[in-house]
């Protein structure tokens, strides 16, 4: 709901005009709601002329409505993004590089899955690139640069590289999703994509927003039987949206998932029904084994074998599954499979559905 | 971008009242005139200097500038923050290996294990450790002590603090250090403060007052809450509004941690999980799944080979890890093999005459023959579980459902 005042100051009414105007028309939308003859009817003593009135109704219009934008457009902004990789070819295979900046990608997965680990791997990933702007926004203390440090190193990059890319990298600590949604609101002002898509020797900058986690800020405000939980949410939704699809960012962020066995209900997250459309894509994470005490201390030494799985997409068919494992550099590819099963599908009856499908000639 | 007002945590009752006056959006509020507030003030039926604050507030939330609460760090700053960062030692080398030097500032540790494993000695023994003066590496700073079972035990803490300052003059006569500060129990025993909580209402209203408690006492480095699990047990029925409650403790904890630049350290209790079918009880830390992702560093604590165990299963910086470690009338310390002189007792026979809590030692002790029995794949019926209300927590199985 905008004020009338901004807009009817800039159509030459007089001083006294205005002021009967808006006293009786606060918002715009108070405004529009009514046809202009009676709006000249209503107020007399203003004595302001049809055509000025008329003239106003478009003025607001036109800038209420959003600028046209033409399928061309759109498509050139995607050829000119970028497809976001996690370095590992099989994990980016199940994307079919269409997992691109300006979209939202969710990780799910129960606690201990690997939801950070996979983070992690983006994050350290794309730090090689020079060009590339990432920044963390932490809930808790997830995310630890001297992981990140430790990956970098055991990746063979020297001291010098590792503090190159450290400096590119920008932590935020928040707890409140007030401060959450500051905290991308600036993001937004240090993004080099919010001034230029394409930096100074006109190559185009990738940046990436990482959210660890995203559950543990939402989880407060939901629940119980107030609705208030839910506007913010939304304003949430909103904000990443427009930090990746205005700024041309990626965003990405992790949400728990209920445990269970029902694979129904394996690919719904947590949020609620509402949040399920949010994200552009989800990744389900997975942990191979059960998390007890027992299963948790054969672990010990050993790499973490974490099943991903795309479970929501807009732009590809969620079919595929795969299965990586968490080693002190980051993910690597399960040893001991020799090829890659391009056909391996998660059990979910929506991925059969999507199956058959695709056969159907 | 245009910012909503409802990010900006007014009163709901003020936020309705200045949507329907069409004030929605942040910047609406950037170039108001005096005129202008004195007839918003009218329509808000609130006094000039009350609407004036409350425009002051949203004014602040302009998305170029970020409140100094909100830390920004780069990558390299953090990381050299985070080495110089001193931690709490637990009294176990080992032990402090594992959690990469002790118990982390800016930080929540979850400690799980069975009852009478050791988690509320290791609790005590810490709240003992953080004053360690500067000059032995310590933090020197006071303790919070949450208590919601009453488990605090005055006695057993005069006995760790004393075995402390013990081994502090010993360190201090063998290493030629500079004499530390004159550390008399009695300051031991005045820097930790005891809260006790009843109920999960209180827990709230005592997360809600440390902050202003904690800006007159500075010195403070650790909170502890024993045990975050039991004001929240069975207090709800909707376990939507749980994990709700849950939360929003546990996200205050955190923004406390980060503020004051002190360590947050749950104890939680454990539950025993069984599979779809009631097959194969495993023990799981307690409070569900939603609760999981809640703290950065995680341990539980049990008897492997009826040696005590400490298993770091979640962590920012590394996998799983296992350390045996023991408690010992002293506290905790580095576990030593049994023909060791060192060792006073085996860790299923009772500690010590003074032990707090003596029927959580015969706990461990049948807990310990039924994990026995269960790693002989012996079958374990529900009625053995059954008359162990302590371990056993069906209740809890239900929720995960």
């Amino acid at each position: 709901m905008d004020l009338l005042k901004p807009f009817a100051e800039t159509s030459g009414l007089s001083g006294e005009q205005l002021a009967i105007l808006t006293a009786h028309y606060p918002t715009a939308l108070d405004f529009l709601d009514i046809d202009c003859e009676v709006v000249v009817s209503t107020i007399p003593e203003a004595a302001i002329p049809l055509e000025v009135i008329k003239r106003l109704r478009r003025l607001i219009l036109h800038q209420l409505i959003p600028k046209d934008t033409t399928g061309n457009d759109l498509f050139a902004t995607y050829q000119s993004g970028f497809p976001l990789t996690f370095g590992l070819p099989h994990l980016d295979d199940i994307f079919r590089t269409e997992l691109r900046n300006s979209e939202v990608l969710e990780v799910c997965g129960t606690p201990l899955s690997g939801k950070t680990q996979l983070c992690l791997q983006l994050i350290c990933h794309n730090l090689l690139d020079t060009s590339c702007t990432i920044a963390i926004i932490d809930t808790g203390s997830h995310i630890s640069p001297s992981r990140i440090a430790g990956i970098l190193r055991l990746w063979g990059h020297g001291e010098d590289k590792l503090e190159e890319c450290l400096r590119r990298l920008t932590f935020m600590k928040v707890t409140t999703i007030s401060r959450l949604l500051q905290a991308l609101d600036y993001v937004s002002s240090f993004l080099p994509s919010s001034r230029d898509t394409r930096g100074s020797d006109g190559v185009s900058t990738k940046s990436i927003v990482v959210i660890d986690s995203l559950y543990a800020i939402v989880a407060p405000i939901i629940g119980g039987r107030k609705v208030e939980g839910f506007a913010l949410m939304s304003q949430l939704a909103f904000t990443m949206k427009y930090v990746a699809t205005e700024l041309q960012a990626a965003v990405v962020y992790t949400n728990l998932k209920p445990p269970s066995e029902d694979s129904e209900a394996g690919l719904q997250a947590n949020l609620g029904v509402f949040w399920q459309s949010v994200p552009h894509h989800r990744i389900s994470v997975h942990r191979v084994g059960e998390l007890h005490v027992d299963s948790l201390t054969a672990q010990v030494g050993h790499a973490t074998e974490i099943v991903v799985s795309l479970v929501k997409s807009t732009k590809i068919a969620p079919i595929c599954s795969v299965t990586v494992c968490i080693t002190p550099a980051g993910l690597s590819w399960k040893t001991g499979n020799s090829s890659f099963d391009q056909t391996k599908t998660t059990s979910s009856p929506k991925s059969k559905l999507f199956r058959a499908a695709e056969s159907r000639p | 971008m245009d910012r909503d007002i409802g990010q900006v945590p007014l009163e709901p009752a003020i936020r309705t009242k200045l949507l329907k006056l069409g004030y929605g959006k942040i910047d609406s509020f950037t170039d108001l005139a005096d005129a202008e507030i004195l007839a918003l003030s009218a329509k808000l039926q609130m006094s000039l200097d009350e609407t004036k604050s409350i425009i002051e507030q949203i004014r602040s939330y302009r998305g170029s500038v970020l409140p100094d609460y909100v830390s920004v760090l780069r990558g390299m700053d953090l990381l050299l923050k985070s080495q110089s960062n001193l931690s709490i030692t637990t009294g176990s080398t080992r032990l402090d290996d594992l959690l990469d030097g002790g118990i982390q500032i800016g930080q929540l540790t979850e400690i799980s294990g069975a009852p009478g494993i050791g988690k509320t000695q290791l609790c005590f023994q810490l709240c003992v450790n953080v004053q360690i003066p500067k000059v032995l590496n310590g933090l020197e700073g006071g303790a919070v002590f949450i208590d919601t079972d009453g488990s605090f035990v005055e006695k057993r803490v005069t006995e760790m603090a004393l075995a402390m300052l013990e081994e502090l003059n010993r360190d201090q006569t063998e290493n030629c250090a500079a004499p530390p500060e004159e550390l008399p129990l009695e300051r031991i025993l005045d820097n930790i403060t005891i809260f006790r909580c009843r109920d999960y209402r209180e827990v709230i209203k005592t997360v809600n007052v440390l902050p202003a408690f904690l800006k007159y006492n500075q010195h403070v480095r650790l909170i502890v809450m024993d045990s975050v699990v039991s004001p929240f047990r069975y207090a709800f029925e909707d376990m939507a509004e749980r994990s709700k409650v849950l939360n929003s403790v546990t996200q205050k904890l955190i923004s406390i941690a980060t503020t004051n630049q002190l360590a947050v350290v749950l104890a939680n209790q454990v539950t025993t999980k069984f599979g779809p079918s009631g097959e194969d009880g495993h023990i799981v830390p307690a409070l569900g799944a939603s609760w999981g992702h809640s703290c950065g560093t995680r341990v539980i604590l049990f008897l492997k080979d009826n040696i005590r165990t400490a298993l770091l299963f979640k962590s920012p910086t590394k996998g799983e890890t296992l350390v045996p470690f023991s408690v010992t009338p002293a506290g905790i310390k580095d576990y030593l093999p049994k023909n060791s002189s060192m060792v006073s007792s085996g860790p299923k026979k009772r500690l010590h005459e003074d032990e707090p809590m003596p029927e959580a030692g015969d706990i461990v002790a049948s807990l310990a023959d039924i994990s026995h029995l269960a790693e002989d794949e012996d079958q374990i019926t529900f009625e053995d579980f059954d008359a162990m209300e302590a371990v056993v927590d069906f209740e809890e199985q239900r929720d995960e459902v």
